[in-house]
């Protein structure tokens, strides 16, 4: 036998081998990269859980690309300093759009993903939130450009309040809040509606900001006899001395909070005082998805990213976005627009067990009613698994 | 308005009220030297805690995490002053410029700090422990407290004591009064200078570990604590240290008894209501006199 054959013949399968086995690992992403943008609070008040979202999208974004990116091109995303200010925001979508990304992701504060909301409308840019909660970014109908995952702040609540009479029947509420802009917008939504739905709110407080202990605010709040104290906000140091002062009073009355509370120290700084403490969540830790991203994001970046319902959300939004555009086939603006509107029964790690993300031209929302809510407890000082009350 | 929400609030308001009376201290010791506000004082409290929270977490004994935190903090203060402060001063710079030197160092020190450790709040431990003592049903205090309200005492007199006796402190108050007349005597304005802000920076750093194991250390910690010792200041008035004193403590007092007796809501602006009020009926502080500024 012809010796050179052979080994040609060889060759070949070798080559095929190889090319298939690089097709079905992914061969890394080349080429003109995918332009997608980012605005984010870098070093103020919202910095603590905009960096996390950070950290989570570049991971992912390197992961991705190693697979073989978007139809073998990769993705790149511009990141721009907020500086956690709607005007400042409007420039750096401005700047953004300049440099013609195709896609816009707001993960700073709401305010700025609002910001965000008005001129990526105006650019036809589109554009949306992994973790922006505020109510007032769902709009009916649905801004055309603006597609979110996070939980929207009435169905949290919604859960909430479904909790609260399921447990309590018609318990008296105390609210207590900070005075950061988080705290006060939350917390007159969630007193808005839970009077609409017929709870009675006995007390209304505010923690000075910077006190070392709310000793006025806990006493005030035990006076007021109510049954369940809700507490709201987005400065954790500050609520978290609340929820101190509240068990040293021993007052016996049950704590439930926003979903702002998994971002931030807020174990470590309220301690043992935190047991019990329940709250709404987007994530179900009990999920596969969930721990196998987490533990992604864990190995890459320690401790501080573990259990961070943020980071898990930028994840799952920068793979929805991602396959929008692998959908769109193409650069165009409007196209992946239309892809993202088109996107149905994906599947998605946010949210109970078998959550799929569906948008339409009259919803561009993920969560579509508060069943979806998870509730959590605090328990042995971790964030413990979902409530099982419905 | 029972004894028992008299005696929490009375403890609580001094508590707070002592952090805010070292902090004015801290501004006190640098504005009769030098005539300037520094604007930095609650970040080198920031600064002294972060330090310490770093050390920390390397697992450094406490002790070298306090030392550290504090020297560290203190360096930054007199570092400031030789390298930004001094120069100016040499070009005979304006107030304003002087002014917003000192803004630019605070904004530089806190968002800096806050690009290199994170943005995270985190605990700091006390060096008394988190033992909490009852008395009664409706009122507690932290073994911590009982650190604060020893420490201030104790920074106080001290202060006072080095004002009167030693020979930098003389010069100090000499140079409040006439800085002409100081230099004729043999004073070195530039020593003064650099003495007050490495006092008012030490004091800022020893505040940090009073006050962060009941809040929590991040990089925005100076900012209201820094802002409530400056209104703390103008209360007291600037004539004696009595003043910073006086004007802490009533402020702490003040805003702890609002969010107890008003809607918690008035309690963050007593503070600005009450210096309003107070420079309304004395522009020089309730412990102000002739040399006040």
């Amino acid at each position: 036998m012809n010796q050179g054959k052979v080994a040609g013949a060889l060759i070949c399968a070798a080559a095929l081998t190889l090319t298939l086995t690089s097709a079905a690992f992914g061969e890394p992403a080349t080429g003109k990269p995918i332009l997608i943008g980012a605005h984010l609070d870098q070093a103020k008040q919202a910095s603590y859980y905009s960096l996390l979202q950070k950290d989570s999208i570049d991971l992912f974004v390197k992961e991705f690309n190693e697979a073989g990116g978007v139809n073998g091109r990769p993705v790149q995303v511009l990141f721009e300093d907020d500086e956690n200010n709607p005007v400042t925001t409007a420039i750096k979508v401005d700047k953004l759009a300049s440099e013609g990304v195709e896609y816009i992701v707001s993960i700073g504060s709401s305010a700025t993903g609002l910001a965000t909301q008005a001129r990526a409308s105006e650019l036809k840019i589109p554009h949306g939130a992994p973790a922006n909660l505020a109510e007032q970014l769902t709009t009916d109908p649905p801004k055309r450009y603006y597609f979110r995952i996070p939980l929207r702040g009435k169905y949290e609540l919604g859960a909430v309040a479904q909790y609260l009479h399921k447990k309590y029947g018609a318990p008296k509420l105390a609210v207590v809040r900070d005075t950061t802009q988080t705290g006060l917008v939350i917390s007159d939504q969630w007193i808005n509606d839970l009077k609409k739905d017929g709870f009675n709110i006995t007390a209304l407080e505010q923690v000075t900001p910077g006190s070392t202990e709310a000793s006025s605010q806990a006493l005030r709040v035990k006076d007021s006899g109510a049954d369940v104290v809700i507490v709201v906000g987005g400065s954790i140091p500050d609520l978290a001395n609340y929820i101190k002062a509240h068990k040293l009073f021993e007052n016996p009355a049950p704590l439930i909070g926003n979903s702002l509370f998994t971002a931030g120290g807020f174990l470590k700084l309220a301690g043992i005082a935190a047991e019990g403490f329940v709250y709404p969540d987007a994530i179900d830790p009990s999920r596969t998805e969930i721990q196998e991203i987490d533990g992604k994001l864990v190995k890459a970046y320690g401790d501080r990213l573990k259990n961070q319902a943020v980071a898990l959300q930028a994840w799952e939004y920068m793979r929805v976005v991602c396959d929008a555009i692998k959908r769109a086939g193409s650069d165009d603006r409007e196209k992946i627009r239309d892809a993202m509107e088109a996107t149905k029964d994906f599947p998605i790690a946010i949210g109970p067990p078998g959550m799929t993300l569906t948008y339409s031209p009259t919803n561009h929302d993920l969560f579509t009613s508060p069943d979806q809510v998870v509730l959590r407890e605090v328990r042995n000082g971790e964030f413990g698994p979902p409530l099982r009350w419905r | 308005m029972t004894l028992a929400s008299v005696v929490q609030v009375l403890l609580s308001g001094l508590q707070i009220g002592s952090i805010y009376a070292l902090l004015a201290l801290s501004y006190y010791v640098i504005i009769i030297a030098t005539g300037i506000l520094n604007f930095a004082q609650g970040e080198w409290m920031m600064v002294s805690g972060i330090l310490g929270v770093t050390f920390l977490s390397l697992g450094l004994p406490y002790s070298i995490a306090f030392c550290g935190g504090i020297v560290g903090a203190t360096t930054l203060a007199i570092a400031a002053e030789r390298l930004v402060i001094r120069p100016l001063q040499k070009r005979q710079a304006s107030e304003a410029i002087t002014l917003l030197a000192l803004f630019g160092i605070m904004l530089v020190v806190r968002y800096g700090t806050g690009a290199i450790h994170g943005r995270l709040d985190e605990p700091l431990p006390g060096p008394a422990g988190t033992h909490v003592f009852r008395l009664g049903s409706n009122v507690f205090v932290f073994s911590q407290s009982f650190v604060i309200y020893g420490a201030t005492a104790a920074i106080f007199l001290s202060v006072v004591l080095w004002m009167r006796l030693s020979w930098l402190g003389r010069s100090l108050r000499i140079t409040a009064i006439d800085p002409l007349a100081a230099v004729l005597v043999g004073v070195n304005l530039n020593t003064v200078r650099m003495v007050a802000f490495g006092l008012g920076g030490l004091i800022a750093a020893i505040v940090a570990w009073l006050y962060a194991p009941l809040f929590a250390v991040g990089y925005l910690t100076g900012a209201i604590p820094g802002i409530k010792g400056f209104i703390a200041l103008f209360i007291g008035g600037t004539s004696s240290p009595l003043g910073p004193l006086v004007g802490g403590l009533l402020l702490g007092v003040m805003e702890v008894a609002a969010a107890r007796y008003l809607p918690s809501i008035y309690a963050e602006g007593i503070a600005f209501a009450l210096l309003m009020f107070i420079l309304f009926l004395r522009p020089s502080g309730l412990i102000g006199g002739r040399r006040s500024q």
